[in-house]
């Protein structure tokens, strides 16, 4: 009982230091890449970085999680960048209207540089498997690679169904109410022809290729995309918390949009935490030893129960620091890049 | 198995000592900060105030160095020194947490508040943040000194199928080789940060720049190193000293070079040991003082390295000849601040040069006798890793080889050196700045600043409307 304990203590201080530690690395990677919006703040933090640093640390340090003291523009990149959100939030959003925003805004091109990189190289990673699935099938079967009249091209409207799929985290063959057996169920025999009929239609052969490679694609776009990485791992916040970070996003509610990107990075860490359990270190295949665990790694019960003790007095007394720090702070660093 | 043992002792070896030139300085300067804080508030003198602030930047590089180069000791007991993890983590483990969750973390939080809230918070509580940042320090000191007085004397403990298992975090805690063991290094610490802030202000005294903060500099650090010094050596270098005649004889006999043992012991000022013939060759003795200092009586008998099992024997040059250096330039010290001390209460130490060369030269010298002191310290323990219950050679992982350990410290001993220089260019720099400069950033009006950076945007603001 005490050594699950432990790992559920290692787990959430494992999650809050990726959060925290986050929020303060990402404050000051992110604001290297920014611009002030004035040319006069311009001038001022291009000549005197000391200052500008200083402030920095202050809104890192001090305002921990006082997100509505940094630049707006920091902020938005901040929900994006940091908790792991959609990589799709990073692609080009429909821009400020020009009278706000009118000098450039470093950060939010570099991220959208970032996302574009990687859907290209999701896209590049689909052509390659279609590349593959064509001369496959031309191989089995030449008519299907000559291309059937009133075909529609199976490969690119097969990756398209599974990206969706993926992305909404529905079973694929539910989505169209196909494959299922008289009870309902999904027939796991029956999936792929039924599948591959209903969206390409035409020869046997090709179509069982093209459904092998819905599935191929599906589980590369799966791996491919940082929402579905951490979809996987946790179910709950797969859908809610990438949802949320655009809805309050949206809405310019920037604290409860940052909570959720808090929430999606700590979920994902704790589903990692709950797919290890009760492992802390997995031997390798073929090894001799079995790996760490929570046991053979632990401390004898006596030291485990002292050390508990220990870490519920320290985390009381580290809160308090916090929330005193975070009090004394609050309101008070400044925005001055605004 | 023995190369890799060396290895793994050489790879520890350095990154502590690279590792420690930080932390000494800071459990020292924290204090000494406190104490500027203190006078401001008390006095109202502007000097006190900007003394504190150009020494909290100085501190807050040096805890940027210290961390940096602290993190790869903690990686090292699970790579190199597994068997020793293994077997004294769950004590050992105990107060390196408290010294994380305890003192750590109030040193880390109240030193931003200290660095950035002076202008935000108001005096008091700038104040305090001050005091907290002296506390942290100081605790997270002791916690290491805890863990590494149980490693010299391992009390509240009992063995549970080949491990350490912890029966009393009060024991540990309240060691009684920690009574005296911590002091004495918080002592040494306060050295080194009255030593550097005097040498810093002698600096810019002779310099004739910055006279005023330098005065101040000068009149703090040599108050405090004398009192330190003489703290360092009577009473907490003395009943230290007892500790370890009590629980480690034989490092006791290694520092004073006693083979034999006698009663009416003398004290050796000078001589040369020689391990082999047993002798301590061309000695200068004090009868009886060595006696006297740990017993209180003259009388009183020294065991002798002849009457311990060789197989129990440190090191015994190392040790005795740091030894030797700790309490030779400890004594050095006591001699510099007393002139110092003297001089100042005279009236005459600003404009003594010869003094203030010397304080200002001396300040490596404090580093110097601080890691001497840990070197009898750890030389002095062994064989033993932990005293009389785990030796060092079976102590380290079973499964890593000497080339990967010298692989990783060669990297170390590059990425030290990187850290080492930055961090002296970021003192440096520092220094030559001054701390009658107001820092840039803080001027008022100052471009970069908030009223500069307010000043442009409502500029801006204006030639739009």
């Amino acid at each position: 009982m005490i050594n699950t304990v432990w790992f559920i203590v290692l787990a959430f201080m494992l999650a809050g230091y990726a959060v925290l530690d986050g929020f303060d690395l990402g404050v000051g990677a992110l604001h290297l890449l920014r611009r002030p919006r004035h040319p006069g703040a311009r001038e001022a933090h291009r000549r005197h970085r000391a200052g500008v640093e200083r402030q920095r640390g202050l809104a890192a340090r001090g305002g921990r999680f006082d997100v509505r003291r940094l630049p707006a523009s920091l902020r938005g990149e901040l929900q994006r960048v940091l908790p792991g959100a959609d990589a799709r939030a990073l692609a080009p959003r429909p821009a400020r209207p020009r009278h706000r925003v009118p000098a450039p805004d470093r950060p939010r091109h570099v991220a959208a540089g970032v996302g574009r990189g990687v859907l290209a190289v999701e896209r590049a990673a689909r052509a390659a498997v279609r590349r593959g699935a064509r001369q496959r099938a031309a191989r089995r079967s030449p008519r299907r690679a000559r291309g059937v009249p009133g075909d529609v091209r199976p490969d690119a409207e097969l990756v398209r169904a599974a990206g969706r799929g993926a992305e909404r985290g529905h079973p694929l063959d539910a989505r169209r109410g196909v494959g299922r057996g008289e009870d309902g169920r999904p027939s796991p025999g029956a999936r792929p022809a039924l599948r591959g009929r209903a969206l390409v239609g035409g020869d046997g052969a090709a179509r069982r290729d093209d459904c092998r490679q819905f599935r191929r694609a599906a589980g590369l776009h799966r791996q491919l995309h940082p929402v579905s990485v951490a979809a996987r791992g946790c179910p709950s916040s797969r859908q809610q918390a990438p949802a949320a970070i655009s809805v309050l996003q949206g809405r310019q509610d920037d604290r409860r949009a940052f909570a959720a990107g808090a929430v999606l990075i700590a979920g994902v860490l704790a589903s990692v935490a709950a797919g290890l359990y009760p492992r802390l270190l997995p031997a390798g295949p073929g090894s001799a030893h079995p790996g760490l665990d929570i046991y053979n790694a632990a401390s004898p019960e006596g030291s485990l129960r002292t050390a508990l003790a220990i870490y519920l007095w320290g985390l009381a007394l580290v809160a308090l620091y916090q929330v005193t720090v975070y009090r004394l702070w609050r309101g008070k660093a400044r925005d001055v890049y605004h | 198995m023995a190369d890799a043992f060396v290895a793994a002792r050489w790879q520890f070896a350095f990154t502590i000592m690279f590792h420690y030139l930080f932390p000494v300085l800071t459990m020292g300067l924290g204090v000494l900060i406190a104490v500027l804080k203190t006078l401001e508030v008390r006095t109202k003198d502007r000097h006190y105030g900007s003394a504190a602030r150009f020494w909290a930047r100085i501190f807050a590089v040096t805890f940027a160095a210290g961390v940096v180069t602290g993190i790869p000791m903690e990686f090292q007991f699970g790579t190199n020194w597994a068997r020793f993890s293994h077997f004294a983590g769950p004590v050992v483990g105990q107060t390196l947490f408290m010294e994380g969750v305890f003192a750590f973390f109030a040193e880390s939080s109240f030193l931003g508040l200290f660095l950035f809230g002076e202008r935000r918070i108001g005096p008091f509580l700038h104040w305090l943040s001050a005091v907290m940042v002296a506390l942290g320090a100081v605790l997270s000191g002791f916690f290491i000194v805890a863990t590494n007085a149980w490693m010299q004397h391992p009390v509240g403990y009992r063995i549970v199928e080949g491990r350490a298992e912890l029966t009393s975090l009060w024991a540990l805690l309240t060691n009684p080789y920690v009574r005296w063991q911590c002091p004495h290094v918080i002592s040494g610490s306060l050295v080194v940060a009255s030593m550097v802030m005097a040498g810093i202000g002698a600096y810019y005294l002779l310099a004739r720049k910055h006279e005023a903060e330098g005065r101040t500099f000068v009149r703090v650090g040599v108050t405090a190193g004398l009192i330190f010094s003489v703290v360092s050596l009577f009473p907490t270098g003395s009943f230290h000293a007892e500790n370890v005649a009590r629980f480690q004889p034989a490092k006791m006999a290694s520092m004073e070079g006693v083979f034999e043992t006698q009663p009416r012991a003398g004290m050796a000022i000078i001589g040369m040991p020689d391990s082999e013939r047993k002798q301590l060759m061309d000695p200068i003795v004090v009868p009886g003082v060595l006696s006297y200092l740990i017993y209180g009586d003259v009388r009183e008998e020294v065991t002798g390295l002849n009457d311990i099992p060789a197989d129990q024997h440190p090191p015994m040059e190392i040790v005795y000849y740091a030894y030797h250096i700790m309490v030779g330039l400890g004594t050095i010290f006591i001699a510099i601040f007393a002139i110092s001390g003297l001089q100042l209460w005279r009236g005459r130490l600003f404009e003594s040069r010869g003094v203030l060369w010397a304080l200002m030269l001396a300040m490596p010298f404090p580093y110097i006798a601080n890691h001497a002191g840990w070197v009898v310290a750890e030389v002095g323990r062994q064989p033993w890793i932990v005293y009389g219950l785990r030796r060092s050679a079976e102590a380290t992982s079973q499964n890593v080889t000497a080339g990967m350990t010298f692989f990783t410290l060669f990297g170390f001993m590059g990425l030290y050196a990187l850290v080492g220089l930055l961090y002296l260019l970021l003192v440096l720099r520092i220094v030559h700045a001054g701390p009658g400069a107001r820092p840039r950033a803080r001027a008022a009006g100052a471009p970069g600043t908030d009223d500069a950076l307010d000043g442009a945007h409502a500029a801006h603001g204006k030639a739009r409307s």
